[in-house]
C-alpha cells in the first residue's frame, strides 16, 4: 500500500510592508517568542500567530519542503526568496528562517501563469476609481477564478512530482486558492487552522 | 412557532430543505461534549452531523437506491409534512448547545431527484458550510467578548461610585443591573458608536483593541460575497506588488 503523504497548509493574506521598515529575521524570530509588541500591525499579528503555530510543531526541518503562493520555478528560489524578503515581505522574511533551520524551499508556480496573473492586476489597477473600476473588477474576478485554477492544478502536480517518501510539505497559499480540496485526495493535509474566508485574520490566527 | 433560519439564509434551491437555527448554537464546552460522546455514543456524536453535511451535498447519491417510481409515491404521500428535531444541551440551567433541525422530507426528495451536478452550485454549496463554520466561530469569538464587557459592567454596577456613564446606561435600559447588554443596545455603538468615548474611559485598552479586531473581523466576514472594491482593490496592489518584483528579479537572475 502507498505511503500517504504528510502535507501542512497555511492560508495567508498577501501583503508588503514599506522595505524602509522591511521585516527582519529577527524581528520574527521574535514574534515567534511572543515579542511582537502590542503596537504590532494586523499583518505582523497574522504572521506572529503562524510562527507561533508552526514553531510548536516541532516538525523534522531536514525533511520539510516549502511551497508558497507566488514563488516560481526559476532555479533560483533561494536568491529570490531572499529579495523578496529585502523588498519587505513578511512570508519570504519567515521562509528564510525556516530554511535556516533546515527546510528546503521549492520552486512551486509556474512563470507564465504568474505573468498572466500579474497581467490581470495591472489591467484591474489602471483603472479610475467608481464605475470604471467596478466592471474592471468583475471582469478581473472571472478571468482570475479561471486562471487561478489553472494554477492550483499546476502546484498541485509540482507538489506530487517533487515531495519525496518521508518528507513533509508546508504550503503556503493564498485565502483564495482551491488547492487544499485538489490536495486533500492524496495527501494527508492538516491546516494550521482551518481554512476560513477572514481576510482579516490575526485575531484567528492567535485564538 | 419559532422562525426557521435556513442555512445562512442561501438560496433554497441550492440546498435540501434542511434549516439549522445556527443562531441558537452555543460552542462552550463543546470539545468536552465531544469527547464524552466518543466516549459514551461512539456511533452518534459526529455521524448526526455528518449525515446533516452528507444529506446537503451528496443527496442525490443517497437518493441513487431508491427506485424512482418509489421515490415519486414518498413525496405524493408526505407532501405537508415535517420533521423536527431538537438537539439540546444544558449546563446548570442554562442551554448550552441547541440546534434546531427542520425537516422537510417531500421537498428532500424532490431536490434530490431534479439532481444537482451543476458544479459551479455544488461549489458555491461547498463554500457556503465554509461560512457556515466560519459564522459559527465568529459568534463565539463575539460572545466572549460581550461576556468580558458584561463582567467589566457588573464590577461597577452596585459599588457607591458607579461611574455616571454605567448609570446612564442602565437608565435608558441599554444594560441590566447583571451589566448584560439589552435588546436593542450593540456592541458596535459603544466600540465605534456616539459612546464610545465613555466606553473607552470605562474599559481596559486591551479590551478595546480585542473589540476593535473582532468588529473588524465580523466586517470582513459580513462582507463576503457583497461587492467589496475597496478591499478587493488593496489585495490585488498587495499581490501585484509582489509579482512585480518577483518577475522583475527573475529576469535579473537569468540575464
Amino acid at each position: 500500500m502507498a505511503e500517504i503523504r504528510r502535507l501542512i497548509y497555511v492560508p495567508i493574506l498577501h501583503a508588503q510592508e514599506d522595505p524602509r521598515e522591511s521585516t527582519s529575521l529577527n524581528k520574527i524570530k521574535d514574534m515567534a517568542k511572543g515579542g511582537g509588541g502590542k503596537d504590532a500591525t494586523a499583518v505582523e499579528a497574522m504572521w506572529e500567530g503562524i510562527a507561533a503555530k508552526i514553531e510548536a510543531l516541532n516538525l523534522p526541518w531536514e525533511s520539510v519542503r516549502i511551497y508558497q503562493d507566488g514563488a516560481p520555478v526559476c532555479g533560483n528560489e533561494l536568491e529570490l526568496a531572499m529579495r523578496l524578503a529585502n523588498s519587505g515581505s513578511p512570508n519570504f522574511a519567515f521562509i528564510l528562517d525556516l530554511i535556516e533551520k533546515g527546510a528546503r524551499l521549492e520552486g512551486t508556480e509556474e512563470m507564465d501563469l504568474l505573468i498572466k496573473e500579474y497581467d490581470l492586476l495591472s489591467q484591474l489597477l489602471m483603472k479610475n476609481p467608481g464605475a470604471e473600476r467596478k466592471a474592471a473588477s468583475v471582469e478581473y474576478q472571472a478571468k482570475s477564478r479561471e486562471l487561478l485554477a489553472v494554477r492550483d492544478e499546476f502546484i498541485f502536480n509540482r507538489i506530487t512530482d517533487t515531495l519525496n517518501k518521508g518528507e513533509v510539505a508546508l504550503v503556503f497559499m493564498g485565502v483564495m486558492h482551491r488547492l487544499d480540496k485538489l490536495l486533500e485526495k492524496d495527501f494527508l493535509v492538516s491546516y494550521v487552522i482551518y481554512r476560513l474566508p477572514f481576510r482579516s485574520v490575526g485575531s484567528i490566527y492567535n485564538a | 412557532m419559532a422562525i426557521k433560519l435556513s442555512l445562512l439564509n442561501a438560496d433554497p434551491i441550492h440546498f435540501s430543505p434542511i434549516y439549522v437555527n445556527t443562531e441558537n448554537v452555543s460552542t462552550d464546552k463543546l470539545l468536552s461534549l465531544y469527547r464524552f460522546a466518543n466516549i459514551f455514543f461512539p456511533a452518534m456524536g459526529s455521524n448526526l452531523v455528518n449525515t446533516m453535511l452528507d444529506m446537503e451535498k451528496n443527496s442525490e447519491r443517497i437518493i441513487a437506491n431508491c427506485p424512482p417510481q418509489e421515490r415519486r409515491k414518498l413525496i405524493h404521500r408526505m407532501k405537508d409534512m415535517s420533521v423536527d428535531l431538537q438537539f439540546k444541551v444544558n449546563h446548570e440551567g442554562e442551554n448550552v448547545i441547541e440546534i434546531s433541525i427542520h425537516i422537510v422530507p417531500s421537498d428532500v426528495l424532490e431536490q434530490a431527484q431534479q439532481g444537482r451536478n451543476d458544479l459551479v452550485q455544488f461549489k458555491k454549496l461547498s463554500a457556503d458550510l465554509d461560512k457556515i463554520i466560519s459564522k459559527m466561530i465568529a459568534k463565539e469569538i463575539s460572545r466572549r467578548f460581550t461576556s468580558k464587557v458584561t463582567d467589566r459592567f457588573k464590577s461597577f454596577i452596585g459599588v457607591n461610585q458607579a461611574p455616571s456613564f454605567v448609570t446612564q446606561l442602565l437608565g435608558m435600559g441599554w444594560i441590566n443591573p447583571k451589566g448584560q447588554l439589552q435588546k436593542g443596545a450593540s456592541i458596535d455603538d459603544l466600540l465605534t458608536g456616539k459612546y464610545h468615548e465613555q466606553f473607552e474611559e470605562l474599559m481596559p485598552k486591551e479590551l478595546l483593541q480585542e473589540g476593535m479586531l473582532i468588529r473588524e473581523t465580523l466586517e470582513t466576514y459580513f462582507s463576503i460575497g457583497q461587492d467589496d472594491d475597496e478591499s478587493l482593490f488593496q489585495d490585488a496592489q498587495n499581490r501585484h506588488s509582489l509579482l512585480e518584483i518577483t518577475i522583475r528579479e527573475t529576469k535579473k537572475m537569468d540575464s
